[in-house]
């Protein structure tokens, strides 16, 4: 797995990689905003490792440069900016997930891996279901051509339910696919959700499945 | 761009100027005055000046008519035209003689065309070569004369330019008189509050005592009595980041001495076992000291917030996020979280908010104990008028004796994790009291899940009237 490293501090970057090679990653660093976005040019990095306090640019704008090319590479953002306001503005951005300083190595590796996995297996052309198509590469939802602004959390919702179209698809796999939860949290969230979408894109979209999950499209009940 | 601003600032400071203000104020209310009695006063000249050139003129019209010989009619066909003789003035009036439809006799001045055309008795303004005239005309129709005497009102405005000359200047003595008393009692008021600031001015940095009211003017008084207010604010902050500092230096020696401890040992050690043993508590002890330091932060964040921004924030979407955080920590306790959230608009601060979700649930991931279940719920409630936050545990819970002052800073309860090495710093509830407070929401400790543990539910009012209470 290789991986980019965009980390200013020196022994922290130093750390980190040392961890992270030992879980049979290679691991290339970037000590600025500068030569990360050097470094994501062209790049062939399955992940990448993003500090926000980087000298001179902040590592936002390495996600937005990123991001604005519709370069769908998982970045997990790794800051002291512990502010939730901070944290939100992180992934409205587009970033995948948010871990803060100080982190155990160990939570680190299982969101990078949860990260990970979300984002394999992922197909990149654009889904459709109807009058509705989800962009993945874009993230961009749109009904009957009239884009729908729909939360990040949602969005992975509603991506899972259009890959799997035709097959049922239970709550766990949903949490795993938005959360990369392990199972320790029990939660009513997706239905929340699964709730928002139907508001926003009509009820005929998603099927519930009384005691299994969600269905989008295949059989009618 | 320098003398741009400058000029700038000067023209500003002149418009807030009071002296400037005032005199402005009182050299219109002086000119508006002025011309009010200078036009009053015109006006009733005039008519006043009128009536006595207009008996002057009757005078002379009768005088001229008088020294006429009967027979002018009759003279007025030779050469011969006495000089009629006038009373005073006479070179600033022409007449002129009729007789016989012929001007027979008229002043050097006077004009060629009858002054009164009509020459009916009686007065007239009128206007003849440019010049506005008053005329008179008197007939004798016994003699078949007739006379007219005229004047130009040009006498009467010479006259008139002269009275308001001397209003003029009486004005303006007054008003300098008036500008020079403004100028100087204002100048005199406000010496108290130059005094006031060069006493600031030389103040230490920290000097917050409450500046003297006695000498000022009672004008000035409330805001000096706000700034005072003010001042006493910024002192109780003071006090308050004063009290963090001790407070925080205490808490964070402690643990630190004790990573040293460990540290020291694990160099030490003879044994792969004891290094190993002496990390893992030096591990410890870091993770310690790190959510110490991020309480101590939030701590000073929400110390220092002023009322921050409120915006509708969902809670829900919010507890998503740090429920998740705190996994890896439930994980490692083997603890079940349970989360039912309901969407649950508040109006708040995001970083406030967060700051209070997170120290409750990490404070009942901590005392719900091993294995334990935590349920978090928000939402709407039947009864409460907002939305009500839940976060319970079925961990050994908090005496009811105790439960009032889990809330205050540095409280530990008696039944807490009593091993030492997972010590609570007696912060976190205290921050979630602080945040609450400033959302004005009310909190209620209870019995947790199945009647165990501890309950803590935070009821937010409605979004429409949350006026925190600071």
């Amino acid at each position: 797995m290789n991986l980019l490293l965009v980390e200013d501090d020196a022994m922290l970057a130093e750390a980190l990689r040392a961890g992270l090679e030992r879980h049979g990653s290679s691991v290339d660093w970037a000590a600025d905003a500068g030569a990360a976005r050097a470094a994501l040019v062209d790049h062939g990095y399955d992940a990448v490792l993003l500090d926000l306090g980087l000298p001179g640019s902040s590592g936002l704008s390495v996600l937005a440069a990123l991001r604005g090319r519709y370069d769908t590479t998982p970045v997990l953002i790794l800051t002291a900016r512990d502010k939730l306001s901070d944290r939100i503005a992180g992934l409205d951005a587009g970033a995948d997930d948010y871990i803060v300083k100080p982190f155990q190595p160990d939570e680190l590796y299982a969101r990078l891996r949860a990260v990970l996995r979300r984002s394999q297996g992922r197909v990149s052309p654009v889904l459709s279901y109807g009058e509705v198509t989800l962009d993945p590469a874009k993230r961009l939802v749109t009904r009957a051509d009239k884009p729908v602004q729909v939360s990040a959390h949602e969005f992975q919702t509603l991506m899972l339910l259009m890959e799997r179209q035709g097959r049922v698809t239970t709550r766990e796999q949903l949490e795993e696919a938005v959360y990369g939860s392990s199972g320790t949290i029990e939660s009513n969230t997706i239905a929340v959700y699964v709730h928002q979408l139907r508001r926003k894109l009509g009820d005929g979209v998603i099927t519930t499945v009384h005691g299994y999950g969600y269905r989008i499209g295949g059989p009618q009940p | 761009m320098t003398r741009d601003w400058m000029a700038h600032h000067r023209r500003f400071h002149m418009r807030h100027s009071l002296r400037w203000r005032l005199t402005k104020a009182l050299l219109l209310c002086v000119v508006l005055a002025f011309l009010c009695w200078k036009g009053y006063q015109s006006w009733q000249l005039t008519r006043e000046r009128t009536g006595f050139w207009d008996a002057s003129l009757r005078e002379i019209a009768g005088q001229i008519l008088e020294s006429m010989p009967d027979n002018l009619a009759v003279l007025a066909q030779t050469a011969q035209t006495p000089r009629p003789r006038t009373g005073r003035d006479d070179q600033k009036m022409s007449f002129q003689i009729w007789a016989g439809g012929r001007n027979v006799v008229y002043s050097p001045a006077a004009p060629a065309a009858p002054m009164k055309p009509d020459f009916a008795d009686g007065y007239a303004t009128r206007e003849i070569g440019g010049k506005t005239w008053r005329v008179y005309s008197l007939a004798d129709p016994r003699r078949g004369i007739i006379v007219q005497v005229g004047r130009t009102q040009d006498m009467m405005a010479a006259e008139f330019s002269g009275w308001v000359r001397v209003g003029l200047i009486a004005a303006a003595q007054i008003f300098v008189l008036f500008g020079l008393v403004a100028w100087l009692v204002i100048g005199r008021s406000l010496r108290q509050v130059t005094a006031l600031r060069k006493t600031l001015l030389a103040r230490q940095p920290l000097d917050l005592t409450p500046l003297p009211l006695a000498p000022i003017p009672t004008e000035l008084q409330p805001l000096v009595e706000a700034f005072n207010h003010q001042l006493g604010r910024v002192d109780e902050a003071l006090q308050h980041e004063r009290r963090f500092i001790a407070d925080a230096a205490h808490e964070l020696r402690t643990p630190l001495a004790v990573l040293t401890a460990h540290a020291d040992l694990a160099l030490r050690a003879n044994t792969a076992e004891e290094k190993d043993a002496a990390l893992q508590r030096l591990n410890a002890g870091v993770q310690r000291s790190a959510r110490l330091s991020e309480q101590l932060l939030d701590l000073a964040r929400l110390d220092s917030a002023a009322a921050g921004e409120r915006v509708p924030v969902d809670l829900s979407e919010l507890l998503v996020l740090l429920v998740r955080d705190i996994e890896t920590l439930a994980r490692e306790r083997r603890q079940r979280i349970t989360l039912n959230a309901e969407p649950a608009m508040v109006s708040g601060d995001v970083d406030q908010l967060g700051i209070l979700l997170r120290n409750l649930l990490d404070n009942a991931v901590r005392y719900a104990g091993e294995g334990g279940t935590i349920a978090v719920s928000c939402g709407p409630r039947a009864g409460a008028p907002g939305v009500v936050l839940q976060v319970a545990d079925d961990g050994p819970g908090v005496p009811a004796a105790e439960r009032e002052r889990i809330f205050d800073r540095f409280f530990r309860a008696s039944n807490g994790n009593g091993n030492g090495h997972d010590r609570g710093s007696g912060i976190g509830l205290s921050l979630v009291a602080r945040a609450a407070r400033s959302h004005g929401a009310r909190i209620e400790v209870g019995d947790g899940i199945g009647g165990r543990g501890l309950s803590v539910t935070v009821y937010f009012p409605s979004v429409a009237n949350n006026a925190p209470d600071t």
